[in-house]
């Protein structure tokens, strides 16, 4: 069947789309916004937002249910019965893991952008000048000032609180005032800076929640109930934030439930004509027609489309003629830090919950430093008061057992560790047409994993943690590596790396596929590096930046 | 999918246990902590009201003031929807050995020997490490203290909660005495 024509199609409602959405709306195209999943309304949608406490039936944990239809997302810690519903149905939507990878997704309106964890930081300029003057994989084909500007943009719109520190490996930016680190957190802060002679520091972690009101919205109320979506519109999502821009221009239209199986790809104008969109409830498929579509279904879904995408003129898909769609396939490598005990501060509690922590930025190979690694690692992480849920064994039970958890235990901190993974041709994603998923559609097959420099790199994250906790005083400092598989950090980059050259990247510096340059792919698959920062303020930078540049393109008639 | 293996899946629920003490969070009574990957055990029975009135008086034991808010039922209920099959089942096996301790059985017991008796469970939880299962008795009490504390009276006797603070303060003044949070 034929749909509508549109200026533009969007394909992915999440923190790219939403943003691709908005720029390309506000300069006054007729855009389409594709999403496979739900709907889910801003403030009504977020059912379990406003509950207290004892009003989810299982206290929050996990049921039997949950674990049988969300076999993947449960084997992490951040789904709990309040937010399952925005984990995807993962029985319904199986991947093939030759390795071990961890693909935690959200398919509905808004993606993942309603559960990110909201951290923001800029990359900086080494971070770009780094696969080029390492020779590892293939250069970037942008430099930080090519995109200081947009970092701005979308930081100014989006509302990124943090603290401005002058640190040339983590850049400050368009910062509403920061939030706050707690008492524990600033002694010890203080003890680093001093003890490092400031070359490390621990400050207040930037997040993407609102500490006063801004463009409408309200300012976070510290609740740290983020991931069940905000009611106060509190942080960015693709719901509070970029979807009612887009809304407001009158030229948006949204269709949810609406599976892109490939981009249509005009063979004798070399480009693309639209996409095929299967509708989820009528099971019928339909084409949309465009000028230009943007990919932002998330790094591996985009390189999905893109690999079912052109394949009687390649094979492998529209962007595989440069051997590299599906490749160089990344994450932040993590699950490794220290964690010790903080005495004194009896008489300091906290008051709101605090849905940010700290962050130590990047130190290592960094101004002279050379370690026995490639790139390098930040810290996340917070002190906080034990609270009625720690393990008070030695009191027993009954009225005493009672009384002590009815009051808080002692202070404590931990943090851990985000790691740089370099990309690696042999790291990749492809389609097993074998295996089909609930909608006929072919799956995913991942062949990942992390290598000896990563390895190595661990071993730092692990003891430089300790190190810096036991200067700063902490008590019963532990390291440890628990262990790591890809997607984990649910940072997953590369799978279509920007690039200098057709024969070595799938996207050119504004985000075109080489092969067909009204194509434009802004999510994570992007990434020809993954720096140790989390990435998407720079999705969001990228997106608005190649939105612009596919405007203008448009008017001249150069896509 | 990836297989788990038993080990794989104690060491993955330490990992996020320990993982949550690194973020800064904790997490007793998680069903993370709780779910094992043990064989499933078919034909597990259902919770009878006789269980639930027993579960009531084991969790009155434990923090005294559950049984108002009806812990026999939060428990049998958590077990039911939330516990692997092996873990459901060493748990009705401990809820029939408190069912006959001392001989004449835990409901016959009076308050000081059913207090005395959870007690020397408790320590023996201390012997437990290394086990494949979790012992029942370390079950009923992280879900003694999970359903108390998480209940309407729990989180706003026992502990202090306010749904929307509005407002942080990270040098906030406590005094001994002082509740704590729900969370912080």
């Amino acid at each position: 069947m034929i749909g509508q024509d549109y200026d533009a199609i969007v394909v992915g409602s999440g923190i790219s789309g939403g943003w691709a959405a908005k720029e390309l709306t506000e300069a006054g195209l007729k855009v389409l916004l594709l999403e496979r999943g739900e709907n889910i309304e801003h403030i009504t949608g977020y059912v379990n937002a406003l509950k207290a406490p004892w009003e989810l039936p299982h206290r929050n944990r996990l049921t039997n249910l949950i674990r049988e239809e969300q076999p993947v997302a449960t084997r992490d810690y951040f789904i709990d019965e309040g937010n399952a519903n925005y984990w995807v149905k993962d029985k319904d939507c199986p991947y093939i893991e030759k390795k071990p990878f961890d693909w935690f997704r959200g398919y509905h309106v808004g993606g993942r952008s309603l559960m990110w964890g909201r951290q923001s930081y800029r990359w900086n300029p080494f971070d770009f000048e780094a696969n080029k003057k390492e020779g590892v994989a293939t250069d970037w084909p942008i430099r930080y000032d090519d995109l200081a500007p947009w970092y701005d943009h979308v930081e100014s719109f989006a509302g990124i609180s943090g603290s401005l520190e002058g640190l040339p490996q983590l850049p400050d930016g368009k910062f509403l005032p920061p939030m706050e680190l707690n008492c524990v957190e600033k002694d010890l802060a203080a003890r680093i800076r001093s003890h490092y002679a400031d070359s490390r520091r621990m400050i207040i972690g930037r997040v993407a929640n609102l500490t006063v009101p801004h463009n409408g919205r309200n300012n976070c109320q510290y609740r740290n109930k983020c991931s069940l979506g905000c009611p106060f519109g509190a942080y960015f999502s693709t719901q509070s934030s970029t979807l009612p821009a887009a809304v407001k221009t009158g030229n948006l239209t949204l269709r949810p439930l609406s599976i892109v199986t490939r981009v249509l790809y005009d063979k004798d104008r070399k480009r693309a004509s639209g996409v095929e969109v299967l509708d989820t409830e009528t099971r019928q498929t339909y084409a949309y027609n465009a000028r230009i579509v943007f990919l932002c279904a998330s790094t591996l879904a985009s390189a999905g489309v893109l690999m079912n995408s052109a394949t009687d003129v390649w094979p492998d898909g529209l962007g595989s003629s440069s051997g590299e769609l599906g490749h160089n396939l990344m994450d932040h490598h993590f699950r490794v830090g220290a964690s010790g005990r903080v005495e004194g501060f009896e008489d300091r509690y906290v008051f709101g919950r605090r849905a940010n922590g700290f962050y130590i930025p990047r130190f290592r190979n960094l101004f002279g430093d050379r370690r026995d690694y490639l790139r390098g690692f930040g810290y996340q992480g917070s002190a906080t008061r034990e609270g009625w849920d720690r393990d008070v064994a030695e009191i027993g039970i009954g009225l005493p057992l009672k009384e002590a958890l009815s009051e808080p235990g002692g202070w404590k901190v931990g943090m851990t560790a985000f790691g740089e993974m370099l990309p690696s041709h042999e790291n990749r994603v492809s389609l097993d047409r074998s295996k089909t998923d609930k909608w006929g559609m072919p799956v995913l097959s991942f062949d990942c994993e992390i290598g000896p420099n990563e390895m190595r790199m661990r071993k730092d994250m692990a003891n430089d943690a300790a190190e810096m906790l036991e200067a700063a005083g902490v008590k019963d400092v532990k390291s440890e590596d628990r262990g790591y598989a890809p997607g984990q950090a649910i940072h997953e980059m590369g799978t279509a790396r920007m690039g200098h050259s057709p024969k070595s990247s799938v996207l050119n510096k504004h985000n075109q596929v080489w092969d067909a340059p009204n194509v434009f792919v802004t999510d994570g698959a992007c990434m020809a590096s993954t720096s140790c920062v989390n990435p998407s303020l720079t999705y969001m930078a990228l997106t608005a930046r190649a939105a612009a540049f596919a405007v203008e393109a448009l008017k001249k008639g150069d896509v | 999918m990836k297989p788990e293996n038993l080990d794989a899946s104690l060491s993955r629920r330490e990992a996020v246990k320990r993982i949550a003490l690194l973020m800064g969070g904790a997490l007793v009574g998680s069903q993370v902590l709780l779910h094992g990957q043990a064989a499933p055990e078919k034909d597990l029975p259902a919770f009878s009201d006789r269980d639930r009135e027993l579960l009531d008086e084991i969790g009155e034991t434990i923090i005294p003031g559950s049984k108002a808010i009806g812990i026999g039922a939060f428990m049998a209920m958590m077990v039911t929807d939330c516990y692997s099959p092996a873990e459901h089942a060493a748990f009705t096996r401990g809820m029939r050995v408190l069912d006959q301790a001392r001989g004449r059985g835990f409901l016959a017991l009076t308050p000081q020997e059913r207090t005395a008796l959870l007690n020397e469970k408790n320590a023996e939880l201390s012997y437990h490490f290394g086990l494949n299962t979790t012992p029942y008795f370390k079950m009923m009490k992280q879900l003694a203290v999970l359903g108390y504390f998480s209940s309407e009276i729990g989180c706003t006797q026992s502990l202090r909660h306010i749904e929307v603070p509005g407002s942080y303060n990270g040098s906030y003044p406590y005094k001994k005495g002082d509740k704590a949070w729900y969370s912080s």
